[in-house]
Parts: C-alpha cells; structure tokens; sequence
C-alpha cells in the first residue's frame, strides 16, 4: 500500500515540478552557450539583451525551483489530507502512518533533487574543463589526506554528515506537517493558525536547542571535557559522539513532530 | 410522533423471503451498530446518544434535517470521525482498516483531483480496493456517456458527482454510505442512479442513503432513520409507517420535521 | 402498463394488486415464468425485499408458485384467473353503480348511459 500511495503522490508532484527542473536546466545550457562561446562579451547594447534576460530567466527559476518544491510538498498535505481529498485519502484501507510515510518520503525525494538540480545547474555553467579536474584532483587529495590522518573514519564521517544533513530534512518536514495538523484543530482561520503553530513548534525547538547548547557549555567549563583529549583517536571519539548526538537530537525532534501529525491525522481529524 | 424510538429495525423480510441467504454466521452480526455514541464538537453536541442496530441486505434511508447529525454519523461509520464517547462498529469491528475494506463511501463533496482522467481514478481505486470491478465501472461510465479519457476538470460538477457515484457502486462492498447520491443529478440520471443501486443490491450489502429528497427514493427504501438534534427519532420500515400511519414517509417527515 | 403508486399504502400490497392485474390481463400468460425478482424490482423502481414480499404473498394466494431451483412461475391453473377477474370486474361495476346512484342515476339510466357512451367510444 505505501508503494502504491508513493506512486500517487510522485504522479501528482512530477506534473508540476519536472517542467520547472528541465526549465532550470535549459537556461542553464543556454547561459553556458553564450558564456562559453563569448556571445556574452562580443554582444553590446541590443544584442546582450538575450544573454541579459536568459541570466534573469536562469535566476527566476531557480528562485521558483526552491519556491515551488517548498509550495507543492505544503500544498500536497494540505490539500490532499486535510481538503476535499481528504474524503478519499483517508477512505482508504490504509494507516495514518502509511499516508503520512508516503508525503513524507516523495517530500524528501524531491528536496533532495531539487537540491542536485540547483548543482547541476551551476556545475553545467561554469563547466570548464581546468577547473574541473583541479576540483576532482583538490577532492582526491584532501580526501587521501584525511585518509592518512585518520584512516577510514573518514568516510564514516562523511556518512555521519549525510546522515545529518537528511534528519534534518525529515524533521524540517514533519515540522510543517504537525504545524499544518495543528492548524486544522481550529475550526477558523486555519492557515494563520498554522503559521501560529509553526512559529510556536520553532520557538520550543529554538529555546531547546539554546538550552542545551547553554548547558553543555557549563557542563564543559566545569569538567574540561574539551580540554582534556588532544590526541587524534579520542578527539575523533569526541567528533563522531557529537555528530552522532546531532543525529539523534534530531530524531527526537522528528519523531516528536510525526507523532504529534499522526496523532491529529488519526483521532482529530475533522473535514469540512 | 414521539418518543425515542431506540429499537432494532425490523428484519421482516428475513423471514418471508425464498432461502438466497448464504448460511454464515457473519449474517448474524449487523453490518452497523452504534452504542449510546456521543460526538461532540467545540461548539456543539452532534450526536447524543445514538443507539442503532442495522443489518445486512436492507436499503435504508437516513432523513433528518439540517445539522441533525446524519453527515457525523456517516463520517463516525467510514472513520473520519472519532467517537467523543460510546461505541460504533461495522461487522463487529472498529472503523478502521479492516472496516474501510468493506465500507463504500460516497461523500456530498467532490473528492477527486482534477488532475487526473476518468481511467487514471479508476485505476487508483482497483489499485487500493481489491473488491473494485472495474469492468462494472467502465460499462456504467458507457451507458451514461461519459469518456473514460475525458480529465475530470473537464467535467461538469454534475459529471463529477456521476463519476464518484460510478466509483462508490462499482465495489462489491458491504456497506455503502450514500451521502446525498441525487442531490446534483437531473432526473434522467437520477432514474438510472437509483436503478443502478438497485440492481446492485445483495443480501449481503447494506446501502445508507443520506438524503433530503424522500419522495423520490422512498419507493428503494427499505427501512427509514429519523435523526434530529443529533438523536434517533424513530427506526421503521417503510412498510410500518404506511400501515400504521396511512400514509408516506415524505409526508410524515414534512410533519415532524415541521419549521 | 406502467407501475403507479400511491403514497398511503405499502408499496407491496400495491405492488400485488398490480402484479395480479397484469396475470389477469394476460400480460403475464398462465404458467409462464416471471422475471427474477431483481429485474421485476428494477422494472417497478423498487426495493427488491419490497418486490420479494409482494411476490411471497402471492405464493400464498396461490396466484404464483417457486420452484426451487427454477424461479417463480404464474399459475397454470386458468380457472383461479378467471375466477378473480371475474370479481374484479364485479367490484368495479358494482363500485361504478353505486358511484352513479350517488350522483343521481338509476340503475337502468346507468346502464342505457353505458350502451350509448360505449357506442361513441371508439
């Protein structure tokens, strides 16, 4: 079943979003024709026109690539859970959970090509070929580098990075959700209710953050925790132990905020 | 034109009837039944204790007026309401999956996205109900013109609502919650619309028909649900109510449910 | 023949009146094998339980019998048609007689009346 939801909502997304990405690659290309063949500087007066509004053009949908994806994946929940669709969404033989897995994955799906597609972009108009393999040849190094420093963990790092970089998304989303969920307690004014809601679910997870971040510190100060691990294998204890807490900060906060849409979904929910 | 009638609906027919009964014990259980069920909203008490027995094979219409609390019951039958309090099953069983199987809904309102073409939401529902027939479908979309490849914002509302309902009857459910099914429809439709509901009537379904327009259904109607302010006003047959009250259930509603 | 209604009695008691006047009038012939009762429901626009019981009662008249397996069937018996079609027509006469006394006809002006209309009818 969530197989057949993720389908769905990849079918209802694409529509509106594959258009905006092969815009945003075309302007790209074609910048890149102007800037590569010299158009750019031979052209004066009139004729940079073209080069000046494919430039805007280019700036316009990248603008619109984050703009959009941020609307749709907003748009899907609200619409298609908490609307009208609602009355077949959730008519459905499947769990809460199933419908919310099956936003929240095609959401993080389409951050993360956005993502690459904004990269590719930029990747596609300043392609030179020099620059391009010093850059490859600069990665390998540093990468051998901190290989010799510190052998593989390296690459765990790496992952761990990853890792963070993606549990953010996840709570990032669910934080929209469970704003958006507790907007629609409110029998008016839901949207400003949402907002309401997402200012306040920032704010808690804002004072948290500090609060600990404070804590910590004296914590710190008081032991010399910091201080006390100079050399190379335990201060990449002490880094893999924080990226790791990083990590799973987050997931509280993710697991949090899922639960609290579930919840609303499952028992609150209340369709005009 | 009384008191709270809070009785099991008679099951008459259940003995007059030649044997096409299948002999489980699953018709023993009614398909619906609610125990002194509450729902009650920020402002106001929807339900007040609604006790309801309904069983299988039996085409029943729930008649109340405006915010009596027919839509809450429904949306607590099909699971997009929580009961406040009491209880509400559908075959001996909570709603939720299992009952959203076996539960075929047809909301007032448009569900479907406009997106999408006619064969695109009919394979959406034969991907997710495993009792959809979309043959069924597709010959009831042809009998009433509509293109299977027409986008549904192409369609009228009217064209819309006949689509959902197409969708709602082509299940083999047993339970089916009709929400206002003729409200939108012009006559002709409306013809073939209660014709289809009852040429696909089972022993083993239950149909619900929430509705306004009592003269028009009451002739498909086995046993009627009275609901005001959120209770039960009276649970009879069709049959009951002409020979005791000598005359229709249209008639009867306009004088309780005189303004 | 169109199946018609009334709004204050129970569909099914309408429902065998009609059914035995379409025996009566032929339109179901002796012995012949009913519709299912789907069909007939759907014919009528009725509740099929509605059609069910309207159709078990005229089992009980005699009127119909079922066979188990093969579905329901008229009787063959032509003389229990006759038979009430003849008091049918009696009930209407006698009932139209009485409805002409009370507007002021004697039975012999009725039935003079009745032979002159008649011929002008077509």
């Amino acid at each position: 079943m969530l197989g057949k939801l993720m389908k769905y909502e990849l079918k209802a997304t694409a529509r509106t979003l594959i258009p905006l990405y092969i815009a945003l690659l075309t302007f790209a290309i074609i910048n890149k024709i102007f800037i590569g063949t010299g158009l750019a500087n031979k052209l004066d007066g009139f004729g940079s026109i073209p080069f000046i509004l494919s430039i805007f053009g280019y700036g316009c949908t990248m603008a619109a690539v984050f703009i959009v994806t941020f609307f749709v994946i907003i748009q899907r929940f609200y619409k298609n859970l908490l609307g009208d669709e609602g009355y077949l969404m959730n008519t459905l033989p499947v769990t809460t959970i199933t419908n919310l897995t099956s936003k929240l994955s095609i959401a993080t799906f389409w951050n993360i090509i956005s993502g690459f597609v904004a990269i590719l972009s930029i990747l596609i108009m300043a392609f030179n070929p020099d620059a391009f393999s010093s850059f490859f040849q600069d990665l390998f190094k540093g990468l051998s580098e901190g290989y010799s420093e510190v052998g593989i963990q390296i690459y765990l790092i790496i992952i761990e990075v990853i890792l963070i970089v993606l549990i953010y998304l996840l709570k990032s989303l669910t934080m929209i959700y469970a704003s958006i969920s507790i907007g629609h307690l409110f029998s008016k004014h839901r949207i400003l209710s949402a907002f309401g809601a997402f200012m306040g679910l920032s704010f808690i997870t804002g004072a948290i953050s500090t609060g600990i971040a404070i804590a910590i510190s004296f914590m710190g100060k008081n032991q010399n925790l910091f201080h006390q691990h100079l050399d190379t294998s335990s201060s990449m204890l002490a880094v893999h132990t924080f990226l790791i807490c990083v990590i799973l900060y987050n997931l509280v906060f993710f697991t949090a905020y899922f639960m609290i849409t579930n919840y609303i979904l499952k028992n609150k929910l209340n369709l005009e | 034109m009384n008191n709270d009638e809070n009785k099991l609906l008679s099951d008459s027919a259940e003995n007059d009837s030649t044997s096409n009964y299948t002999n489980s014990n699953v018709d023993n259980i009614p398909i619906l039944e609610c125990k002194n069920l509450f729902k009650t909203f920020a402002n106001a008490e929807a339900l007040k204790g609604i006790d309801l027995t309904i069983k299988r094979g039996r085409i029943v219409g729930l008649l109340g007026p405006n915010g009596s609390g027919k839509s809450t019951l429904i949306k607590l039958a099909n699971g997009l309401l929580t009961p406040s309090s009491g209880e509400i099953l559908i075959a001996g069983n909570k709603p939720g999956i299992e009952t959203k199987k076996i539960v075929s809904y047809l909301p007032e309102r448009t569900y479907l996205n406009d997106w999408m073409k006619v064969s695109d939401i009919i394979n959406f529902f034969n991907d997710f109900y495993d009792n959809f027939n979309p043959k069924r479908a597709y010959e009831m979309l042809q009998k009433l013109n509509i293109n299977p490849d027409d986008k549904l914002k192409t369609m009228s509302k009217g064209t819309k609502e006949k689509v959902q309902l197409i969708l709602v009857m082509s299940r083999d459910a047993d339970l089916y919650l009709l929400d206002e099914p003729i409200a939108g429809v012009d006559p002709a439709a409306r013809d073939y619309i209660l014709n289809t509901i009852i040429t696909n009537y089972n022993e083993n379904a239950t149909i619900i028909i929430s509705t306004h327009l009592i003269s028009d259904i009451e002739r498909i109607l086995d046993d009627v649900v009275f609901i005001s302010y959120g209770k039960i006003f009276l649970t009879k047959s069709v049959d009951e109510i002409r020979e005791t009250e000598g005359k229709s259930v249209d008639t009867l509603f306009r004088e309780v449910f005189k303004c | 023949m169109s199946w018609d209604f009334n709004d204050d009695r129970p569909i099914y008691v309408q429902l065998m009146e009609q059914i035995q006047l379409r025996i009566i009038s032929g339109i179901y012939n002796v012995g012949e094998k009913l519709p299912s009762v789907r069909d007939m429901a759907s014919d009528a626009s009725v509740n099929p339980n509605t059609m069910q019981k309207a159709l078990t009662e005229l089992e009980r008249t005699g009127l119909v019998f079922s066979q188990r397996t093969s579905g329901r069937f008229i009787t063959e018996d032509s003389n229990m048609i006759k038979d009430i079609r003849n008091s049918l027509a009696k009930e209407q006469i006698e009932n139209f007689i009485y409805s002409m006394e009370k507007i002021g006809y004697t039975k012999q002006e009725t039935i003079e009346l009745v032979e002159n209309i008649s011929k002008e009818m077509k």
